[in-house]
């Protein structure tokens, strides 16, 4: 089933042309790869996704409905969960904080409504190692951790609280060799369990190893979609480089 | 060694902890100085009188500070909100709708602020700088020539509230219930030790007591509560004054709201990383707004609080306050980059100010030395803090 499509998209920023006319659909249980060059746009069609940047023309479906986020939020009411290229954690707030913010845990007291710290703490270090990341203390403080460790928080949040849609922006990008191979196991895993997957990565074997489908953009526009049965590396390699759609294709 | 490695972790982590240490140990030369007229009640109490008008408008800089933000304008706001409210008391308006008045207009300046700076992009820092000059325009050119509007030149009564008996009952009865709630909730919550369980049932019992000391004097009698006096009177005999309280009592509701509640988590996150919180879905733009009006409010709530005291105000009321406000948040070791910082810190940081004031008048150090020594606290105590917070 269909869950989000996106018909006729185009942002601008001023006057620079960041994506223009893409067609885009992304099923329940399937895993596409978004792929392209730096500055191809991929970037960008995803935070039109999310409402970072609503378009400046086009229509987006989500399920049925035509929808319209003007802002994150309104994506993960969806179930939309996204991890950023630029990782979106506070550095000077603690790892438990990160993983909960925006949507913190909380008691009551009377009236009022205070966070409940030692919950997200526990549920926060609980949530990643799960994923078999383990932290010395989810009260620690974010700057401290290496660019890997961080990503992986990221990662652990999206995939905690992402029921419908799961993006991810290179989220490989600062991992060891193991702790990729960790990630590409996420993937499938959602997919399993029917989670809608867009990947974005600049590794072509990746690619083949999780996705169903690849969606490429040149110069902020659709070059084509491709079922991963019907391509080989090489011809995604030369759309990616720019050099159109094979001949055989 | 391991253990001050911990102890020093320990201490990084709380923003407050150089502040202290400053704190004490200017305390401890001062009283080594001149332990006759330092140790003593009228030298404590004048300082704390003088700093809690600074110290209620450091909370406001603080959220600001912490969410990356800077309020240039809070002496201005003060200035015009104590003007307002003098004014609308003078002129017979209720005592009660004039304070209004003054707290509504500090929230208008405040969010005049906020939505500048929303819709411009300008830095604060600039912004805030025109409107503190714009703002301060306003009772110099209602209060022509200098002159000064006294309570006394319209020879009042001092303003008296006189609360009905049954609402003053009422009241006490609703404070009483608000503990017993609270208290169900504590009680409930997981994790509770015997121990704690014994002091929350004795916290009860204690608020019980107080209600009856409350109600039984006044049988549905009305309660006179003299306005000026509630705001910054003398406590009992003492030189001790009420805005003590209330700087104590704001400090102690802000500092819970920006460390336990969510509305604190997106001040921290807005200052930290502005662009983060934003994917995560913090409402960057309402956080800043919410912390400029907040800012206004309590420059408006200070100004009046002091016009309770001085009972009257001069054009030039509230000017260069911001400054040294903005001087005794950093000692308290807030971040000017934001995204770290706090309210016990600034609390710290405003009475270390006034205790460098009083102390180097004990000394008979002359009273312009004040400005100097402030200043080269302030480098030191970001020197220090930078140091210290390597390590967190
Ligand atoms: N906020 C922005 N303002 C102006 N231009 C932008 C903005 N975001 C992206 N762009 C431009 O849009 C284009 C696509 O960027 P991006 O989506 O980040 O590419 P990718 O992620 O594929 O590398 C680039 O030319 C970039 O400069
Ligand atoms: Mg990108």
């Amino acid at each position: 089933m269909v869950l989000l499509e996106l018909k006729n998209i185009g942002r601008r920023f001023g006057h620079i042309v960041a994506l223009k006319g893409i067609d885009f659909t992304l099923e329940d249980g399937e895993v596409l790869a978004l792929l392209g060059d730096n500055g191809a746009g991929k970037s960008t069609l995803i935070k039109v996704i999310t409402g970072v940047y609503p378009p400046s023309e086009g229509d987006m479906y989500f399920g049925d409905e035509v929808i319209r986020f003007d802002s994150p939020q309104d994506a993960r009411d969806q179930g939309i969960e996204t991890v950023y290229q630029d990782l979106a954690l506070v550095p000077s707030m603690s790892i438990s904080r990160n993983f909960y913010l925006g949507r913190e845990l909380v008691k009551r007291l009377g009236p009022f409504t205070l966070c409940d710290q030692a919950a997200m703490d526990t549920g926060a270090a609980a949530a990643l190692g799960e994923i078999g990341i383990h932290i010395r203390n989810a009260s620690e403080s974010v700057a401290r951790l290496s660019g890997g460790e961080r990503q992986s928080i990221a990662i652990a949040r999206a995939l905690h609280f992402g029921s419908r849609v799961l993006i991810l922006d290179e989220p490989t990008s600062a991992l060891s060799v193991g702790e990729t191979r960790k990630v590409l196991s996420y993937i499938t895993a959602a997919k399993k369990k029917g989670i809608g997957v867009v990947f974005i990565t600049h590794n072509i074997s990746h690619v083949f190893e999780v996705a169903d489908r690849a969606t490429i953009l040149s110069h902020g526009e659709k070059v084509g979609d491709f079922s991963i049965c019907d391509v080989t590396q090489d011809d995604i390699a030369a759309m990616v480089m720019g050099q159109g759609i094979p001949e055989h294709l | 060694m391991k253990r001050y490695d911990a102890i020093r972790t320990r201490l990084a982590r709380s923003p407050e902890a150089g502040a202290a240490a400053g704190f004490s140990v200017i305390f401890l030369v001062f009283a080594l100085a001149t332990p006759d007229t330092f140790l003593s009640h009228s030298a404590i109490s004048s300082i704390l009188n003088s700093q809690a008008v600074p110290g209620i408008l450091a909370i406001g800089i603080t959220l600001l500070m912490i969410s990356g933000e800077f309020d240039l304008s809070v002496g201005s706001i003060l200035g015009v909100s104590s003007l307002a409210f003098l004014y609308a008391t003078v002129n017979d308006v209720p005592i009660l709708l004039a304070a209004a008045i003054g707290l509504v207009i500090g929230c208008l300046l405040g969010l005049i602020n906020g939505l500048l700076l929303i819709s411009t992009g300008i830095p604060s820092f600039i912004i805030t700088l025109g409107t503190m000059l714009a703002y301060r325009a306003i009772p110099l050119t209602v209060i022509s020539g200098g002159r000064i509007i006294r309570y006394a030149d319209y020879s009042r009564e001092s303003p008296v509230l006189e609360v009905p008996g049954l609402v003053f009952f009422i009241l006490t009865l609703a404070l009483f219930f608000l503990v017993l709630w609270i208290a169900r909730d504590i009680w409930r919550a997981r994790n509770q030790s015997i121990k704690s369980k014994i002091l929350l049932a004795a916290a009860i019992l204690f608020s019980a007591y107080l209600l009856l000391q409350a109600l039984v004097p006044h049988p549905l009698t009305p309660v006179k509560i003299d306005f000026f006096d509630a705001l910054n009177g003398r406590v009992g005999t003492g030189n001790y004054r009420t805005s003590i309280l209330w700087w104590i009592g704001l400090t102690s509701v802000f500092a819970i709201a920006l460390s336990q509640t969510r509305f604190g988590n997106a001040v921290f996150a807005t200052g930290g990383n502005a662009q983060a919180a934003r994917l995560q879905g913090i409402r960057i733009d309402r956080v800043r707004v919410i912390n400029f009006v907040i800012s206004g409010f309590l420059a408006a709530l200070a100004g009046i609080i002091q016009v309770a005291r001085l009972k009257s105000v001069d054009p030039l009321r509230g000017t260069g306050l911001e400054l040294e406000v903005i001087a005794a948040v950093v000692i308290g070791g807030t971040l000017l980059t934001g995204g770290y910082g706090s309210l016990i810190g600034s609390a710290i940081g405003t009475a270390l100010t006034g205790m460098l004031r009083t102390g180097l008048v004990l000394m008979q150090i002359p009273s312009n030395a004040f400005r100097g020594a402030i200043g080269a606290i302030m480098i030191a105590a970001v020197v220090i803090n930078n140091f210290v917070r390597k390590e967190r």
